[in-house]
């Protein structure tokens, strides 16, 4: 209740600065579930069993106990998870811009945005990884596709680069403040004794 | 002064970025019966030795080049767009996040280069994986962008603040010898 009247109020950029706010932190939730499902899966079906074969930002995974000649060391998460890091620190900064010090506002807006642009370029990147693994041509026997790892991360890049959109200062918006009205306030005052016609053409008939 | 630096170091990280791309981000030598070598750069795979595809030069199995040619074109633009009124916000808004965009695409590079390298340290490895000139020039770009993003944006504090207008009666000094002369 007391944070009501210490706010700013209902002007325009409050809303859009904790909707911003929600979506980095969204972004940042929905980037570190993504990091831990498969990026890429492969369904292997040779003699009748079928073998699923899965990549994560972290390793390769197969469904069969099969020994995968991997020299392993696959860390691709690391960028990702740096920058869910990353996105729930400016989540953090824009949704607690109002009791902050406006020196943070400046560095606030630039974490925002940066957070989601290491997330872009890293799921980007990734993806690009992704497209080609599945790309390849599938026979009957082999699909690839893409795995649910990969359509998380990138809803995550999405809903980030709205929330970092969002909590940025545009000048002419959140910036200016409404100027307070000056001068003598005038009130108006329904009149019924005017005449409802004041060209009088009712009355000038003489 | 500073936001002609920052335009300068926007433009210099974009085309770091685009110079990085087409060198050689990794080389592997392939250690089978008939020697093989090949270097990678983000857009395509060339034979060094050993023996040739159709052409000379195929097309990368992994496009990393896509990312980071979208944002060296981003920082251009960046560059361009920041004295315009009209797209000045969104142009500063660019040269904070193009920057760190080129970070994340480049830091997955830099992960697979880290994770194909890991298989020199096998017993008997099969392939040896040095680094490119590219990948250094990729490191290079992303901290001159990163420091054009930063000094091109418009910091409240650091802007100098306006110097309080005098106030009272102007007094000069005049050199007095007589005086001096007294005091001493």
């Amino acid at each position: 209740m007391e944070r009501a009247s210490v706010d700013e109020g209902p002007r325009p950029g409050r809303v859009r600065r904790v909707v911003g706010g929600i979506a980095l932190g969204a972004g940042a939730a929905l980037a570190a579930v993504g990091a831990t499902l498969p990026v890429f899966v492969q369904v292997l079906s040779f003699t009748g069993d079928q073998e699923t074969f899965t990549m994560t930002l972290w390793g390769f995974e197969s469904s069969v106990d099969v020994q995968i000649d991997d020299v392993g060391g696959v860390r691709y998460g690391v960028p990702v998870v740096v920058a869910a890091v990353l996105l729930a620190v400016s989540a953090v900064l824009v949704l607690a811009a109002p009791r902050l010090p406006a020196r943070f506002a400046g560095p606030t807006s630039v974490a925002a945005i940066g957070s989601a642009a290491v997330l872009t370029g890293s799921v980007w990147t990734v993806g690009q990884l992704v497209l080609v693994a599945s790309s390849r041509e599938d026979t009957t026997a082999v699909t690839s596709s893409a795995g649910s790892g990969m359509a998380t991360l990138v809803v995550a890049c999405v809903v980030a680069l709205a929330g970092g959109v969002l909590a940025q200062h545009w000048p002419g918006q959140a910036s200016v403040a409404r100027p307070e009205p000056t001068g003598v306030v005038v009130y108006r005052l329904p009149d019924e004794d005017l005449p409802e016609d004041p060209e009088g053409t009712g009355g000038g008939g003489s | 002064m500073r936001q002609r630096l920052g335009v300068f170091s926007l433009l210099a990280g974009a085309v770091l970025a685009l110079v990085g791309s087409l060198l050689p981000l990794y080389r592997q030598a392939y250690r089978l019966a008939e020697q093989l070598e090949l270097e990678v750069t983000a857009w395509n795979v060339r034979t060094i030795t050993g023996p040739r595809p159709e052409s000379d030069e195929f097309r990368s199995s992994v496009q990393y080049g896509v990312p980071l040619a979208v944002a060296a074109a981003l920082l251009v633009l960046a560059a361009l767009f920041l004295r315009s009124r009209r797209f000045g916000a969104v142009a500063r808004f660019l040269a904070a996040g193009v920057p760190l965009m080129l970070v994340g695409a480049a830091w997955v590079v830099l992960q697979v280069y880290l994770r194909l390298a890991e298989g020199n340290r096998r017993v008997d490895p099969i392939t040896l994986t040095t680094p490119g000139l590219g990948l250094w020039v990729l490191a290079v770009a992303c901290v001159v962008a990163l420091a054009g993003g930063v000094l091109v944006q418009h910091w409240p504090d650091r802007e100098p603040a306006p110097e309080p207008e005098p106030e009272g009666a102007v007094v000069h000094r005049l050199p007095d010898a007589e005086d001096h002369e007294q005091v001493s």
